[in-house]
């Protein structure tokens, strides 16, 4: 199964939240192989590589579970 | 995603990546009493969580399709013990035609009905001519017509010169009335005042001589020339 990542789109976004605070995101629009699009948000206090990894790591985990 | 990064089964982890992943629900909201589905700007409703109700070790995620109330190859409905009605043929029974044609009909039916409120109508004015009216009392009621001319030149006959002359007298009598209304209103009586103490009275008796009753000055007390003093 090719899980080959694939950003399609990567861009700064600033969303407000229910209590009226705006919160700023780094927006990653991407493929894993064929599968996707998937749209994953990281709050740019917490915007590392690392927390990026995990996130693409357990889509492709869940992909890799899905029935054949 | 709901199982790469939700496995807490739950309608609060639904919301919530309802919330931080929308793109993934495609514009979809969340319904139910639960909490439990969502539904597609199509219509259509899918179910994602199993015995959202039970236990939460028993809960799943799933995606079944509830629009129409489910497949019926999942779980098909028994028959129930009632049935469509059968339309059937017409229940009117009656002829088809124009409503005229109907009602022309239906005169039709009646047959000689006109005759037969004639002459209900003309033995109803005979009773009323000869009088058949009586009241409680057995007297006869006259004809109002009658009486209503009757009173009618009662008062032609009486002239109008009669009726006038029978009020000038009145008239007189009013003003005679009215004249004894000139005379000013009779005066109370007034009750006569005391004599004081030591004065003379109204007569010029008694009292100090000398002395003038304040009342009565016309009659001055007696002198000291007159009791030869």
């Amino acid at each position: 199964m090719d899980l080959t990542l694939n950003v399609k789109n990567f861009s700064d976004e600033s969303l407000v939240q229910q209590d009226g605070t705006v919160q700023k995101f780094k927006r990653y629009d991407f493929y894993l192989g064929k599968f996707g699009p998937f749209v994953e948000r990281f709050p740019l206090e917490t915007w590392t590589d690392a927390a990026v990894t995990v996130r693409i790591n357990a889509l492709k985990q869940h992909l890799l579970g899905l029935p054949k | 995603m709901l199982l790469a990064f939700y496995p807490a089964v739950s309608a609060a982890a639904l919301a919530l990546a309802r919330s931080e992943r929308p793109e993934y629900f495609a514009g979809a909201i969340v319904i139910g009493h639960s909490g439990d589905k969502f539904q597609l700007p199509d219509g259509r409703i899918f179910d994602v969580i199993f015995a959202v109700d039970g236990p939460a070790a028993g809960r799943r995620w799933q995606m079944l399709d509830v629009t129409l109330g489910g497949p019926d190859t999942v779980f098909p409905l028994e028959p129930g013990p009632l049935e469509p009605i059968d339309p059937g043929p017409e229940l009117s029974g009656f002829n088809s035609g124009t409503f005229e044609a109907l009602v022309g009909g239906e005169l039709d039916s009646l047959g000689g009905a006109d005759g037969v409120l004639d002459n209900a109508a003309q033995r109803v004015t005979e009773g009323i001519e000869a009088g058949a009216l009586i009241d409680g009392a057995s007297t006869e009621l006259d004809d109002v017509e009658q009486v209503a001319a009757e009173i009618s030149h009662a008062r032609s006959a009486e002239e109008l010169a009669d009726v006038i002359g029978q009020v000038d007298g009145i008239g007189g009598a009013i003003d005679a009335t009215e004249a004894d209304y000139d005379e000013p209103p009779p005066q109370p009586p007034v009750p006569q005042e005391p004599d004081l103490p030591g004065y003379p009275g109204e007569d010029g008796t008694d009292g100090e001589p000398g002395r003038e009753n304040p009342r009565h000055p016309e009659h001055p007390g007696p002198t000291h020339g007159d009791d030869g003093g």
